[in-house]
């Protein structure tokens, strides 16, 4: 069983087949938003994710940040999850930054310990993230002069495992100072997101590998470049067979169930 | 090339392997992997902390000078008391602390985010001069209003109220069944992303993950074939260590 | 509603403050009192000092991981090996993460010296990306094989319940497929319906449910109700 599914799973990979993935409403909904953002506005990316979920998530972190690079936004990285800051500093080495510089147009500001610093951020960013990853000073950066306090942000985009960090930018950033909040959320949490997407209260959900390949086919549609950057596209096929293999198997098991109950009524 | 990411995406492979030999049985390879990686993870956390504690506690009070600061970290140090067998409920000071505070933020943030909008958001009309967008109004209004009279326990539910109830589970299934098709989605992903670094693949993210780049990506098929033999021959010195056990207790037996 | 269990005088000392604070933070979202008092300013002065407390906290997790594991190198348990590895590599990269990580303690080589910072940097770097990231990703990796295993043994249709639970998942597994959403477009619609209908419907009555239980035990443990529980 085990082999079967490594396979079906490595076959695609070696032959490097290729698929166009269809494009959901949803991720629509959050290329549309970035892209059109006035220049000038502040993003938040939130890394709260941890090493386990990294194909899942780091994919979507690498080509929202190319998108939001591309355009004239400044950009605050923060997070939720310890491991969030050297993630997002990998993301940052794979991307092309264009003319951005660190400290004017982006800056790292590193882990939010606990609530309470996130309850605080949308008062004064550098009262409760006083230094920066590089040990800067976060109230000398030029991004925090011009935007001293989160609650100027027009949008804040989490990439979440477990849901925490996406509830608490809804509660205490949403709630209190209205600031869009979107996600990139792994797939076991996705459907749990819905009802807030329907409400409004976000502005578009990635699920997974596969909302990082459909924006990484946005990206090319409109600029023509970044297909392969996250490694999603590539994915897709072999994505695509596994599932198929588990819904083979769900019908297998339940199709030799349905037989050996109809054989075992016969017998009696 | 660099060498020191070669050998980097080698211990990768290894590292990978081991841990996915679990798949055949517990083994020494896993239990390594499993023990280094909770060792690896809490030293990281540690450091995590210790600069977080610097930064929000001690740069107030040595940096800025603010020494009313001083009292919060000695409440904070109070958790350590639990460690010592005649203070230890001091822990409880800054718990309680802690706890009123999550108690009060929790009130208000709770009620606007996850009930009032979401009350609202329900609140849509069910007949639109569309078929299929009534179906869907009617479909929402009512699986949220079923799902949640199915956690209403303290009423017995039979009769009416039940079959209100039965329908409610329905919803809810229905909800737990799109979560596990889509948790098939996240973990097939994962091992994807796996897969395509053992063999190698240029369409790993190499240097997004910090491996290196493609070029000595290309060697991991190397690390496979290694880590392959020697599993092999540990499972083969198992298994004569094991016949050998066999014929030596069937040759004490009387 | 009485309990026969009356607080102690710490209790109560605990409990009048854990009203408090919690009081004050579940009124002051809603409260701006006009004049001297500026609430806010009060409230963002005690988070700064609440977040100071707790960050204090930061080696607890790491003396009971230690206590566990020297005991069991002590008394040569079973695995006291594999807990000599997890000493070595925790206070190793606890080590090199204080010196080299983007949590380093002196990134500005003001006090520990430029060359240690920079021999440290790749060390960290493997351990982080090489192993940490690597071992990570695998164990959850794992979990795939286990939902394909499940999938064949465990997920049949004896009932109406199964069946439904059963429809939703393989019409959500089938409409995440690329590729069968290039066989047939209506799978995906299909997949997109259910996650956007039946599935926020559900999620939404849990939500609310949770919400709704979640206000009343806060609102309960504020005031201590039933008395000294």
């Amino acid at each position: 069983m085990y082999l079967i599914l490594l396979l079906v799973i490595t076959v695609p990979v070696l032959t490097h087949a290729s698929i166009a993935v269809p494009i959901t409403p949803m991720t629509r909904a959050l290329y549309d938003f970035i892209q059109n953002l006035p220049p000038n506005s502040l993003v938040v990316e939130s890394f709260d994710y941890a090493t386990s979920v990294v194909p899942e998530l780091h994919p979507q972190a690498i080509v929202v940040t190319q998108h939001i690079f591309m355009r004239p936004l400044k950009v605050l990285f923060v997070a939720l999850d310890n491991n969030g800051p050297p993630l997002a500093d990998a993301v940052l080495d794979t991307i092309n930054k264009g003319n951005k510089s660190y400290g004017v147009d982006y800056a790292n500001l590193g882990y939010i310990p606990n609530t309470a610093t996130l309850i605080g951020m949308p008062s004064n960013i550098a009262q409760f993230l006083p230094v920066d990853t590089h040990g800067n000073p976060t109230a000398g950066l030029p991004i925090i002069k011009e935007f001293p306090a989160a609650k100027d942000a027009a949008f804040v985009i989490t990439f979440d495992d477990d849901s925490s960090a996406l509830y608490s930018y809804l509660q205490y950033w949403q709630g209190s100072f209205n600031i869009a909040v979107a996600v990139g959320a792994t797939a076991t949490i996705a459907p749990g997101f819905m009802p807030f997407y329907n409400s409004g209260q976000l502005v578009g959900v990635l699920i997974s590998i596969r909302g990082a390949a459909e924006y990484e086919s946005l990206l090319n549609q409109q600029y023509h470049c970044c297909l392969g950057i996250s490694g999603a596209s590539s994915a897709m096929v072999a994505l695509s067979a596994s599932h198929v293999l588990i819904v083979a198997m769900v019908v297998f098991g339940n199709a030799a169930y349905f037989i050996s109950r109809r054989t075992s009524k016969r017998e009696k | 090339m660099n060498p020191i990411d070669l050998i980097g995406v080698w211990v990768g492979v290894f590292i990978t392997l081991m841990v996915l030999s679990f798949l055949y049985k517990e083994n020494p390879f896993f239990r390594l992997a499993e023990y280094s990686f909770i060792g690896l993870a809490a030293g990281y956390a540690l450091a995590a902390s210790l600069r977080l504690f610097i930064n929000q506690a001690l740069n107030p009070i040595f940096v800025d000078g603010n020494l009313t600061f001083i009292v919060p970290v000695i409440l904070g140090s109070l958790f350590y008391a639990q460690f010592t067998k005649k203070y230890s409920s001091l822990y409880r000071l800054p718990l309680s602390l802690a706890l009123g505070y999550s108690l009060g933020v929790t009130i208000w943030s709770i009620f606007a985010t996850f009930f009032v909008k979401q009350v609202t958001a329900t609140m849509i009309p069910l007949f639109t001069g569309n078929a299929l967008t009534t179906f869907d109004n009617v479909i929402l209004v009512a699986g949220t209003i079923l799902s949640l009279s199915y956690f209403i326990l303290h009423r017995e539910q039979k009769g009416v109220w039940g079959g209100f109830t039965k329908i409610g589970k329905y919803f809810i299934l229905a909800t737990l069944g799109a979560v596990f098709g889509s948790t098939v989605l996240g973990r097939m992903a994962i091992i994807i992303q796996r897969v395509q670094f053992l063999v190698g693949d240029p369409a790993f993210p190499w240097r997004a993950l910090g491996m290196g780049t493609a070029t000595e990506g290309a060697y991991a098929p190397i690390g496979v074939v290694a880590f392959l033999a020697v599993f092999g021959y540990y499972m083969y010195r198992e298994r004569k260590k094991g016949s050998s056990a066999e014929t030596a207790s069937k040759a004490t037996k009387p | 509603m009485s309990s026969d269990k009356k607080m102690t005088r710490e209790e109560l000392g605990l409990q009048i403050i854990i009203f408090s604070l919690g009081f004050f933070y579940a009124i002051v979202y809603y409260i701006a009192v006009p004049g001297t008092v500026n609430l806010q300013a009060v409230s963002d002065q005690l988070l700064a000092y609440i977040t100071a407390m707790l960050t204090a906290a930061f080696a607890i997790g790491v003396i009971n991981l230690t206590r566990v594991h020297v005991n069991n190198i002590k008394r040569k348990r079973a695995t006291w090996k594999y807990s000599v590895i997890l000493i070595i590599c925790l206070y190793a990269m606890a080590i090199f993460s204080m010196i080299a990580s983007p949590y380093a303690l002196d990134p500005q080589a003001a006090v520990i010296p430029a060359s240690v910072i920079a021999f440290s940097t790749p060390i960290w770097e493997f351990l982080y990306y090489k192993i940490l990231v690597n071992i990570n990703s695998t164990i959850f990796s794992l979990l795939a094989f286990f939902i394909a295993s499940a999938a064949y043994r465990a997920f049949k249709a004896r009932s109406l319940e199964s069946t439904i639970l059963l429809a939703a998942g393989l019409l959500v597994v089938l409409g995440q497929a690329p590729i069968a959403d290039l066989v047939w477009p209506g799978f995906g619609a299909i997949r997109d319906w259910i996650l956007a209908f039946p599935n926020t419907a559900g999620q939404r009555g849990i939500l609310i449910g949770a919400a709704l239980g979640i206000l009343v035990f806060s609102v309960r443990r504020l005031f201590r109700y039933p008395w000294g529980d």
